[in-house]
């Protein structure tokens, strides 16, 4: 019979009895053996600091450590609830995941807010700094004379450096001070909690005692020369000596500051697992487990909705939920760059992605098995959460909101995944409570009968054909596919009169450069993106493996798309029903013909500025943000300009995650404010990848007040 | 988002339109104005690369 399995709370209940352990060793040793430096420049430790003291810091630090250790315990029984998720390190992502890991450490992801970025580092930097200078001080002074090492020079070089981040890590707090309480950016203010002034005045303490200490001790031993490389503990000393400041008990004086020190240090221990300073271990580590196997685009997978015996689905509560989505909640910083991202805040709608994270973690906080724990941050004490139900503190107001444009997940700086707890709860939602806005109910009733969103006969597909110069070819589902690339239109571009013009224009083009093509017609039936990204996932599952069969009785390889919704699905959804093409975004494929000269223009001029509106399922969920630039880039005369959002930060259109088919009542409209955008950009064109982009911006510009007459009008 | 109707004081003078369809339309544009000075055409000529493949 198996033993009992080793759990992640096991394991942190380990460590930090494991620092424990060490500590007690440490001190130990040192008070039994009594291994002093008789160097002359030396840093004698615990030098005027009485032996009960000495005792007491061990004794402290040792229950401090143990007692993060069982803190810490509790919040990874939290992150147990979940169910499975694999996050395993193999030797396919180990370089990868170093690589996030790398980049979590190195404050890469923070750093892309110049600002912010730099704030933080002078905070963390300097810590790690401050840190690996109290381990060397406490390695040193456990070993014995022969084997230690900081004297001399050594202790000086030591000595500077200990300092310098020092200064660095109060230069750190402060700026963390006046952005949080003076300057009051947006998404810090109104998040903005009594502990955040706890946490920021204890680390404050750490450092501003650790420098006064230092310079405490410096005039208590006479301000000896070689102490002149600590060039702040130094000029303090001498303020406490010979300064009209001066102190005349000094050894009391740098005993109070010793223990002022000490007693911030074990402050810090006790924040650290108990509000959202945990970030220190939680972020990297959630940087680490990042998932390396699912495409950015793809949502998860959920089996044959006919054949499972699974009884729930989607996240309802906490502990449907997997466990990294939970270790995500403690992961989080509360920065807010997913707040400012997001474009239903942006317009006045309710979600806040990151407060579906805050609520998510909430719910687990409070009840935590065994008792409940700290939230991630502190709430209000009117709020009460009587069961593990994560819509106790989330309304479906906020989970509809979604654009499902990923902008979120995007810019969180530890790799949160924002997006698929959302699309999770509306698979809740729609599937066990049939809970949805009663438009959706139309589509979906649509998707079911008619094969596409629009409610339109499927047989009229093909319709956008007729009367084109050229015949496109219409392969029958039935018939084996004996073209190089298949032509999917998508709904929008079948049924949508102006999106019929991308698809009149892209066939044409594929016309015009030679490329063997074909489209389904009839045959081909919506990708069920919009029935997915609204959770439900029978709908969708019913397309898609018509779609699949079809595409797979006919051996098609090759795919062209002009919809990134359904290059997302094709490409990155249906692997996982077994459908497995080469699909490439007309973007890329029109990038390609002109790059091989298959599509020539060299007559064809565009003396205008245009500005291009990032696709979300282009963009973010497939990193193609280069073809479609290149694309309109290669026409002649054209003078390309950028949206102040743009690429990866490019603000959706609003009609992502079925908001197409949803009425928006709530504040502005998505694609007014982005069409301001563009339209404030100058360009007298706007260029899109997406036939729902182009119907979202289209009215979007054209619903926007015209330019106020020139005074010379 | 549902269709409202809310299009008709609109800004005409921006011109929004699909990458292709601005290709197509700067090409047709540069085909007749060839044809207007009777240039004759331009022959597309067969790309010997292979075909892009999604995510390369």
């Amino acid at each position: 019979m198996a033993g009992p399995r080793l759990k992640p709370s096991h394991m942190a209940l380990a460590v930090g009895v494991g620092f424990a352990a060490l500590t007690a060793l440490s001190g130990t040793a040192a008070a039994l053996l009594r291994w002093d430096d008789e160097s002359e420049v030396h840093r004698p430790v615990f030098s005027n600091i009485p032996g009960p003291l000495q005792v007491m810091f061990y004794v402290a630090t040792f229950v401090s450590f143990v007692a993060v250790g069982v803190l810490f315990a509790q919040r990874f029984r939290g992150y147990e609830r979940g169910t499975p998720d694999n996050r395993r390190t193999t030797t396919k992502n180990a370089k990868r995941r170093v690589a996030d890991f790398r980049a979590g450490v190195y404050m890469q992801t923070v750093m892309r807010d110049g600002a912010a970025g730099l704030m933080h580092s002078l905070m963390y930097f300097p810590f790690l700094g401050l840190f690996a200078v109290t381990a060397v001080l406490e390695i040193d002074h456990s070993l014995p004379e022969r084997a230690k090492f900081l004297h001399g020079g050594v202790y000086q070089a030591f000595a500077a450096f200990g300092d310098l981040m020092g200064v660095l890590f109060l230069v750190g707090i402060v700026w963390a001070f006046i952005r949080r309480y003076v300057i009051k950016v947006y998404r810090v203010r109104i998040k903005t909690r009594p502990e955040d002034a706890v946490i920021l005045g204890t680390l404050f303490l750490m450092g501003l005692t650790g420098l006064l200490a230092e310079a405490a001790r410096i005039a208590l031993d006479g301000q000896p020369e070689a102490e002149r490389w600590s060039f702040v503990g130094y000029p303090l000393s001498v303020l406490f000596r010979n300064s009209t400041y001066r102190v005349n008990d000094l050894g009391a004086l740098h005993q109070g500051l010793w223990v002022a020190h000490i007693v911030s240090f074990l402050g810090f221990l006790l924040i650290l697992p108990t509000t959202k300073m945990r970030h220190m271990f939680t972020s990297p580590m959630n940087m680490y487990l990042r998932d390396r196997e699912r495409p950015k685009g793809a949502m998860k997978p959920v089996p044959n909705m006919t054949e499972t015996s699974l009884e729930t689905f989607g996240a309802g509560v906490v502990e449907d939920f997997t466990w990294k989505q939970l270790l995500d909640t403690d992961a989080c910083t509360v920065c807010g760059r997913c707040t400012n991202a997001c474009p239903a805040h942006a317009t006045g709608k309710s979600l806040d992605p990151r407060e579906i994270v805050l609520k998510v973690g909430e719910v687990m906080a409070a009840t935590n098995p065994g008792g409940p724990v700290s939230p991630v941050v502190g709430t209000d004490r009117d709020i009460t959460i009587s069961s593990n139900n994560v819509f106790e503190r989330i309304t479906p107001e906020e989970i509809w909101a979604c654009t499902a444009c990923r902008a979120c997940d995007e810019v969180c700086p530890v790799n949160i995944e924002i997006l698929d707890k959302i699309l999770d709860m509306r698979r809740y939602l729609t599937l066990m409570e049939s809970s949805f806005p009663t438009e959706l109910s139309k589509m979906f009733n649509a998707m079911e009968n008619q094969e596409n969103p629009w409610a339109l006969s499927n047989q009229t597909r093909a319709a956008w054909a007729e009367g084109l110069p050229v015949d496109v070819p219409i392969v029958d589902g039935s018939q084996p596919f004996g073209h190089e690339y298949l032509f999917w239109v998508g709904c929008a571009g079948s049924f949508d009169d102006r999106a019929k013009k991308v698809t009149i224009a892209t066939a044409k083009l594929l016309q015009r450069a030679g490329v063997d093509f074909a489209i389904l017609g009839p045959s081909e039936r919506c990708t069920g993106d919009p029935a997915r990204r609204s959770g439900n996932e029978y709908v969708f599952q019913m397309l898609a493996m018509q779609n699949v069969e079809t595409l797979n009785g006919m051996g098609v390889t090759k795919i062209i798309t002009i919809c990134p919704h359904c290059f997302n699905t094709l490409e990155n959804e249906y692997p996982q029903l077994d459908g497995r093409y080469e699909v490439v975004h007309h973007s890329q494929f029109l990038e390609f013909l002109i790059a091989s000269n298959r599509l020539l223009l060299d007559e064809a001029t565009l003396e205008e500025r245009v500005v291009y509106h990032d696709a979300c399922y282009l963009g973010r969920h497939n990193d193609v943000y280069g073809a479609p630039r290149n694309v309109i880039g290669s026409l002649k005369g054209i003078q390309i300009v950028e949206a102040p959002r743009n690429g990866t930060t490019g603000m959706c259109c609003g009609a992502g995650g079925a908001r197409m088919w949803m009425e928006e009542t709530i504040g502005k409209k998505v694609n007014t404010e982005r069409s301001r955008e563009l339209i404030a950009t100058d360009a007298q064109r706007v260029a899109t990848a997406c036939p729902f982009c182009y119907i979202m911006i289209d009215d979007g510009v054209k619903g926007s007040p015209p330019p106020a007459p020139s005074a010379t009008s | 988002m549902i269709d409202d109707g809310v299009k008709e004081h609109g800004r005409d003078d921006v011109v929004v339109q699909d990458i292709s369809m601005h290709l197509v339309e700067a090409i047709e544009a540069g085909e007749r104005l060839r044809a207007h000075f009777g240039v004759p055409p331009v022959v597309t000529e067969e790309g010997a690369a292979d075909a892009p493949v999604a995510g390369q």
